[in-house]
């Protein structure tokens, strides 16, 4: 049996995780926005703030993010009367209940509420897929046709996607022996990190996460030239601003869960584990892995529903059966 | 036997011996009056043997005296600068007049323009709906009785419905949608995301430039021209001096010349780098358009320094140009094209290489050359077909003759969108050429460059440029006084926005915005009243502003009935 924190600390946690990952996610996004357009010779997120609250917050406007989705609960809702109004109103909510549902097992710089739960990659898994599925059914619920549209590639892309995003999971569950991520993150401080032990399903899970994100060659259910805003395009208001903090926090969520899958949760240890290097070292891997998402985001048009799907099943797939492959072959000939 | 000879004495015999009336104006275009029941032979001569092109109806009111149809087709594209025109007399009280749609399909646009603004009918035109008036206005020729109900029962038929067993459903795409960038209404009929048919309707920007053009005098009426496009604006004034230089008869002194081609060059330079950097939009690469847009800064950086002005600058005047470019002008104007020129050949590889662009370019919106030949397509977007239409070529003006400068028409056979991008940056490079060409006659040369304007006399002109998106064509009448009595125009996107719907068919919604975009519609240029709908009730009430005004509640929103 798994140990748990005592219940004190997991109430105190269920509350200080999703406040603490929601800040880290803030400046993710605010990250993500800033370098992207560096990179296409913007300006970005506005750089100066009040000279009053600059002890606060120093000199650069961090919680540009935060201040959107603050104007968005502000502002007025609006449900249209056609759309079928339960679901339209719930699907949002559900979105982001899964999402920090899935953060209590998510291990963040060696601190995780279940991470030590058995089967902790399988509940992380379904938890994640609850996020596309709630905006397929928000969007189809909204009888917009540009709704329904972005409702049925959203749901193909999930498709394409979370196929190689499993067998690349479930080839480092078969290596490690265990459907624990805090197990998996022993396993890989104990020996060396599966981003050295197993580079194809490392390659095929970020591309599924990238894809997961929705950045820019796989922004397309939410594609805004073609369908105004896909799902989302008749959400306003405070539904809009819900849905804001759970794409917000998905900017966290992706890079922590890869850091905790390959690279070894980011622990620093020297005598026995230090949680403040370790977390600083989670948050600035975390920031690295979002530069790099913000460099693909920005040098790649928009594919086709069609051709991500086939590009999927082309590279993403064939890595994650190759990653499948190679766990077996390192378990049988008992390398490790 | 040259095809004009040949074309002439062919219509000659057609007509006969008693109705053959010629006129030869200027600049190889020839003028005829021809009975009505004559205009179907003719055409269809035009059509299928010589392949020539309708390039536009007008219709000028004569006011008591009737109607007057002109009929031009353009054969410049067989023989340099060589029109037809045909002229129809029709009666006021019966304006009736048989369709050519049958015969040539270019005719379908200007003919449903023309219903839609004035008594004119053709019968026989298969085109039921109107194109620029709201599909409720009454019809003038028929009275007050609305044009046609299906429509809108075919909207409140197929909005609401269940989406579980929908088959075919219509997306309502516009007028405001954000890969529009001007107000265009597309219905596109869609299963899934296939588009089985697309149907399009203007109007949406219609500002009556042609009625206002008919009480300005002809140096005013040159800033009305700019204003029809905000985009290219020194191709309309050009085309439009280009007509009224021909009625005046002037010569133009050749400073005027190269100064009128380098300005139309970098219209046509900071045109195409707009519209790369939205295609690029239209394909989800912000990136590019970003970059395209701060190149596109350089060219607006020249015309601020010559003139004054970014845009709408009002350089070209009748009789040469408003200020002359000399010196220091000239290198800084030198120095920014160079540093055009390599970042557009930067642009040009990564368009190539990067695997995505041409994923999404390739293989969509084909269009065969056959339907370019067909519907009358023009610039860049009947060049990606390999059809030759360039007026900078064929009827060539300024400097861009023999004469004056080299350089070629590009041309390319793929047919799809991936064609249309590269013509128009391969163009590019063309225009810096000739940028270079008129920049190095302009320093080593001097001389007049405007001439004092004399009166204009009576007659007729058909002006045309080469503007970015293809062939602009002003028709011109004058009679004798200060103020010209009918101006028609003629845009690019007239043309090319009628070939949209054949290619739209067949492909996914995903493709539509690029499809659109790889025209690079101007949908201002081809439009020359509020509406409020009640969506529950679909009733549709039109009103006047003031109306709206009076009805606006205290919350500032509108009331509807």
């Amino acid at each position: 049996m798994a140990e748990y924190y005592p219940i004190s600390l997991i109430l105190a946690g269920l509350v200080l995780v999703p406040v603490i990952a929601f800040a880290l996610s803030v400046i993710c996004a605010y990250e993500l926005r800033k370098v992207s357009a560096r990179l296409q010779a913007r300006r970005g997120p506005y750089f100066i703030v009040p000279k009053e609250v600059r002890s606060v917050l120093g000199v650069t406007r961090l919680f540009q993010p935060l201040y959107d989705i603050l104007k968005l609960l502000y502002k007025e809702t609006i449900v249209p009367s056609t759309a079928i109004g339960s679901v339209f109103k719930t699907a949002p909510y559900v979105a982001l209940a899964s999402l920090i549902a899935a953060l209590y097992f998510v291990p963040m710089g060696g601190f995780s509420l279940f991470g030590q739960f058995e089967f902790s990659i399988v509940a992380i898994s379904y938890l994640l897929l609850m996020v596309p599925l709630a905006l397929t059914v928000g969007g189809a619920s909204s009888s917009s046709p540009w709704g329904a549209i972005g409702a049925q590639r959203e749901a193909e892309l999930t498709l394409a996607y979370e196929v190689p995003q499993i067998l690349g999971i479930f080839a480092l569950a078969i290596m490690a022996n265990t459907l624990s991520i805090s197990s998996l993150i022993d396993f890989q401080n104990q020996r060396i990190p599966f981003l050295i032990l197993n580079p194809f399903a490392a390659v095929a899970v970020f591309l599924a996460l990238i894809g997961k994100l929705q950045i820019k060659p796989f922004d397309i259910s939410e594609a805004e030239v073609e369908i105004v805003a896909g799902p989302v395009t008749e959400y306003s208001g405070r539904l809009l601003g819900i849905l804001e903090i759970m794409k917000t926090l998905l900017t966290f969520l992706v890079p922590a869960l890869f850091i905790d899958l390959f690279l070894g949760g980011a622990l620093v240890r020297t005598t026995t584990l230090n949680y403040p290097a370790s977390a600083a070292l989670f948050i600035l891997e975390s920031l690295l892995i979002v530069v790099i998402a913000a460099v693909i985001h920005v040098y790649s048009p928009r594919f086709r529903v069609d051709q991500a799907f086939k590009w999927f099943s082309r590279f993403p797939l064939v890595l994650g059966l190759i990653a499948i492959v190679w766990a077996y072959a390192i378990k049988i000939f008992g390398v490790l | 036997m040259s095809v004009s000879d040949q074309v002439r004495t062919n219509i000659k015999s057609m007509l006969g011996q008693q109705d053959s009336v010629e006129t030869a104006l200027a600049n190889n275009r020839f003028n005829y009056r021809i009975p009505a029941e004559k205009l179907a032979d003719i055409a269809q001569y035009l059509k299928d043997p010589v392949r020539g092109r309708l390039a536009h109806i007008s219709v000028i009111d004569l006011g008591i005296d009737g109607f007057d149809i002109v009929y031009h087709y353009a054969l410049d594209h067989l023989e340099k600068h060589l029109h037809l025109n045909f002229k129809i007399r029709i009666s006021r009280e019966d304006p009736q007049i048989a369709s050519l749609a049958t015969v040539s399909q270019e005719a379908i646009w200007p003919e449903r323009e023309t219903m839609d603004f004035t008594r004119v009918k053709f019968t026989g035109n298969p085109l039921t709906q109107r194109l620029w008036l709201p599909y409720e206005w009454p019809n003038p020729v028929e009275g007050s009785t609305p044009q046609n109900n299906t429509v809108k029962t075919e909207d409140t038929l197929i909005v609401p419905q269940n989406p579980l067993r929908a088959q075919q459903s219509l997306l309502l795409l516009g007028p405001y949608h954000p890969s529009l960038i001007e107000s265009v209404y597309w219905r596109l009929k869609v299963s899934g995301e296939e588009i089985l048919d697309a149907q399009i309707k203007l109007g949406w920007n219609h500002r009556g430039i042609m009625k206002l053009f008919e009480d300005k005098n002809y140096r005013r009426a040159l800033t009305l021209s700019e204003r029809i496009c905000g985009i290219c604006h020194i191709s309309h004034t050009t085309a439009y001096v280009n007509a009224v230089e021909q009625i005046a008869g002037i010569d133009l002194p050749i400073r005027a010349r190269y100064l009128r081609t380098l300005l139309n060059e970098f219209e046509r330079i900071h045109s195409h780098l707009l519209w790369f950097a939205v295609a690029a939009d239209l394909i989800g690469f912000k990136t590019v358009f970003m970059l395209a847009l701060k190149l596109r800064e350089d060219v607006m950086d020249i015309f601020e320094k010559v003139s004054g002005h970014r845009r709408s600058t009002t350089c070209i005047q009748i009789g040469g140009v408003r200020f002359d470019i000399t010196g220091e002008d000239l290198t800084h104007i030198e120095r920014k094209t160079k540093h055009l020129e390599s970042k557009t050949r930067d642009m040009l590889e990564w368009a190539r290489d990067h695997p995505v662009v041409r994923k999404r370019l390739e293989d969509v919106g084909r269009l065969p050359y056959e339907t370019v030949a067909r519907l009358g397509g023009v610039g860049p977007t009947a060049r990606g077909s390999n059809y030759k239409v360039d007026v900078r070529w064929s009827d060539s003006f300024a400097a861009y003759g023999e004469d004056y400068t080299t350089w070629d028409v590009v041309l390319d056979g793929g047919e799809d969108c991936w064609a249309r991008t590269i013509v128009r940056l391969k163009e590019l490079l063309v225009s810096y050429d000739i940028c270079y060409q008129c920049i190095n006659y302009l320093r080593n040369n001097s001389g007049p460059y405007l001439l004092e304007m004399n009166n204009i006399p009576e007659g007729e002109g058909l002006g045309k440029n080469e503007a970015p998106r293809g062939e602009l064509m002003y028709y011109i009448v004058s009679d004798g006084t200060n103020v010209p009595y009918s101006v028609r125009v003629r845009t690019p996107s007239y043309r090319n926005n009628s070939l949209l719907p054949e290619m739209l068919k067949g492909y996914s919604v995903a493709d539509a915005p690029i499809i659109i975009g790889s025209i690079d519609p101007c949908m201002s240029c081809s439009d020359r009243l509020a509406r409020i709908e009640d969506v529950r009730t679909n009733k549709v009430s039109i009103l006047s502003l003031k109306e709206i005004a009076r009805r606006r509640n205290k919350n500032g929103r509108i009331l509807s009935n």
